[in-house]
């Protein structure tokens, strides 16, 4: 066995502290590997006994990159664009995270699917819940409207005979106000989708009126 | 002046008084005079009416006419009627621009063939319809509306008048602004009843596999389902509550308003969830009941 040799089987070594008789045979009579061979067992030696919380400080390790990269034996890899912009992304661990979000997403669709199969065998399905999204957007513009009809209207209810007119009049101030409120409730509460159609109710209900008064008018 | 001439002048006057007075009673008469009108039709013709004040009682009968009678109070109102086998129509209209609700009053009792399309508007007076399978729109202010024995579409509107529709089936669409709303016995592929103001009951099975609407903004709701009721029920009450004494099973369906109290949020199913009632008030109170008993009913 030859120096070289003996520094590649060194290197495979899993317990350095009991060597072959073959290294054994070479560290005895080769001074170079005797010596080489003690310091790298005096280095494993002290290495064990470091304890975690005794880890030197950051600036060591940046000092021996600094150092290794001063005698080229290490280089700064060549990155790409892209992966700089990867590795500039604000939380990179979310790919980590992946696997277990995969996992939920897995338990979520098996619960659904057993909730879908325990709706088909306890009973025809109910029907679907009657909830209607009126354009609120329609519901803005009527409220912006509101004041020029509302001249028009009252100019109407001036006209209808005595007998009528109080009740136009009631009505007339009683949807208005319902609309105002239903407004006022759809603005802090948007989700609530049972009080968009109560407003479309209003409206239809204060068109309906409006139309009353325009008939009366035109057969008169 | 002697008294023979005295007595004479006074028996002139008298006579003349007499006169008179038998002239105008004849004219009254004669203006209030009953309408009778009697037009031959095909089996499913077009009628309609516009009145201003009195009752109208519209009913259906086996005979391919349109029978008309009507009773004017005065000779104020205008009354103009045109018929053909397809189509009759009544119009009233004043003849002058001041006048009472008792000079206006014209009351009708008309009997159209079972399947005709009938529409009436009217502005004051009970409207009674009965016994009809066509078309019905009614249209009216501070006129009570009751309906009977109805089967096809049926479309009500008033300002305040109440509206009671019993022992229907068919398309329904009842619409008050401040008038009361009371179904009874009302099984049909659909109910829509909307009001602002007003009540709202209903009285019955829920039947046909229908889908029953009732929505009002203020005022309470009352449901007095009958035990054979099969029905899935949504109820909300915005800011008012619910009260509930009957037992529902939970629906397969979820909806995000379940986490509110069953006195903010009802859903449900009873028996076996046929037909879909929706009940929605703003400020009223729902109140969701059994059959109704004796003590209720009065």
């Amino acid at each position: 066995m030859n120096c070289t040799e003996f520094e590649i089987e060194w290197a495979s070594l899993e317990d350095s502290s009991r060597l072959p008789a073959g290294m054994e045979d070479h560290r005895r009579v080769c001074r170079h590997c005797s010596e080489l061979a003690e310091e790298l067992t005096s280095i494993l030696d002290r290495a064990r006994e470091l304890r975690l919380d005794e880890e030197p400080p950051q600036r060591v390790w940046v000092a021996v990159q600094n150092q290794l990269e001063r005698e080229e034996l290490i280089r700064e890899p060549v990155a790409s664009n892209l992966t700089r912009r990867w590795k500039a992304a604000p939380a990179p661990g979310w790919l980590f995270r992946l696997p277990m979000g995969l996992a939920y997403a897995a338990v979520f669709f098996v619960g659904v699917g057993v909730m879908y199969l325990n709706s088909l065998l306890s009973g025809p399905a109910a029907p679907p819940i009657l909830v209607v999204t009126a354009p609120v957007p329609e519901m803005a513009l009527a409220r912006a409207g509101t004041a020029g009809q509302d001249k028009d209207v009252e100019a109407l209810i001036a006209k209808v005979p005595e007998e009528h007119r109080a009740t136009f009049f009631s009505n007339w101030n009683q949807v208005n106000s319902s609309i105002q409120n239903l407004q006022t409730f759809i603005e802090t509460h948007p989700d609530d989708p049972f009080a968009t159609p109560q407003l479309r109710n209003a409206f239809q209900q204060r068109e309906y009126l409006r139309q009353s008064l325009v008939g009366r008018e035109e057969l008169q | 002046m002697n008294q023979t001439m005295r007595n004479e002048m006074r028996e002139t006057r008298w006579r003349t008084l007499c006169v008179a007075a038998c002239l105008c009673l004849g004219a009254a008469v004669a203006a209030a005079e009953t309408i009778k009108q009697n037009f031959p039709t095909s089996a499913n013709p077009s009628f309609l009416l516009h009145n201003h004040t009195g009752k109208i009682s519209i009913e259906g009968w086996d005979q391919h006419a349109i029978d008309i009678q009507g009773e004017p109070a005065s000779n104020v109102m205008e009354v103009i009627i045109m018929g053909g086998e397809q189509k009759v129509s009544v119009q009233v209209h004043p003849k002058r621009e001041r006048f009472t609700p008792k000079e206006a009053r014209l009351d009708f009792e008309i009997r159209v063939p079972r399947q005709a399309i009938v529409r009436v508007d009217s502005e004051r007076g009970d409207i009674v319809v009965k016994n009809l399978a066509g078309s019905v729109t009614i249209e009216g202010v501070s006129t009570p509306v009751t309906l009977s024995q109805m089967k096809g579409h049926i479309t009500v509107r008033t300002v305040d008048g109440p509206i009671l529709i019993q022992y229907a089936e068919g398309s329904i669409n009842a619409d008050s602004i401040s008038g009361d709303l009371r179904f009874v016995q009302v099984n049909g592929s659909e109910l829509v009843a909307n009001t602002n103001s007003g009540a709202i009951r209903y009285e019955g099975d829920f039947g046909d596999g229908g889908t029953y609407v009732l929505n009002n903004y203020s005022s309470p709701i009352d449901i007095f389902a009958s035990a054979k009721a099969s029905f899935d029920l949504t109820a909300r009450a915005v800011m008012g509550l619910i009260e509930s004494s009957l037992s529902f099973r939970p629906t397969p369906l979820g909806n995000p308003f379940r986490r509110l109290s069953p006195n903010k949020f009802l859903q449900g199913r009873f028996n076996s969830g046929e037909s879909t009632v929706r009940v929605t008030s703003y400020s009223g109170t729902i109140r969701v009941r059994g059959p109704r008993s004796e003590a209720q009913a009065q």
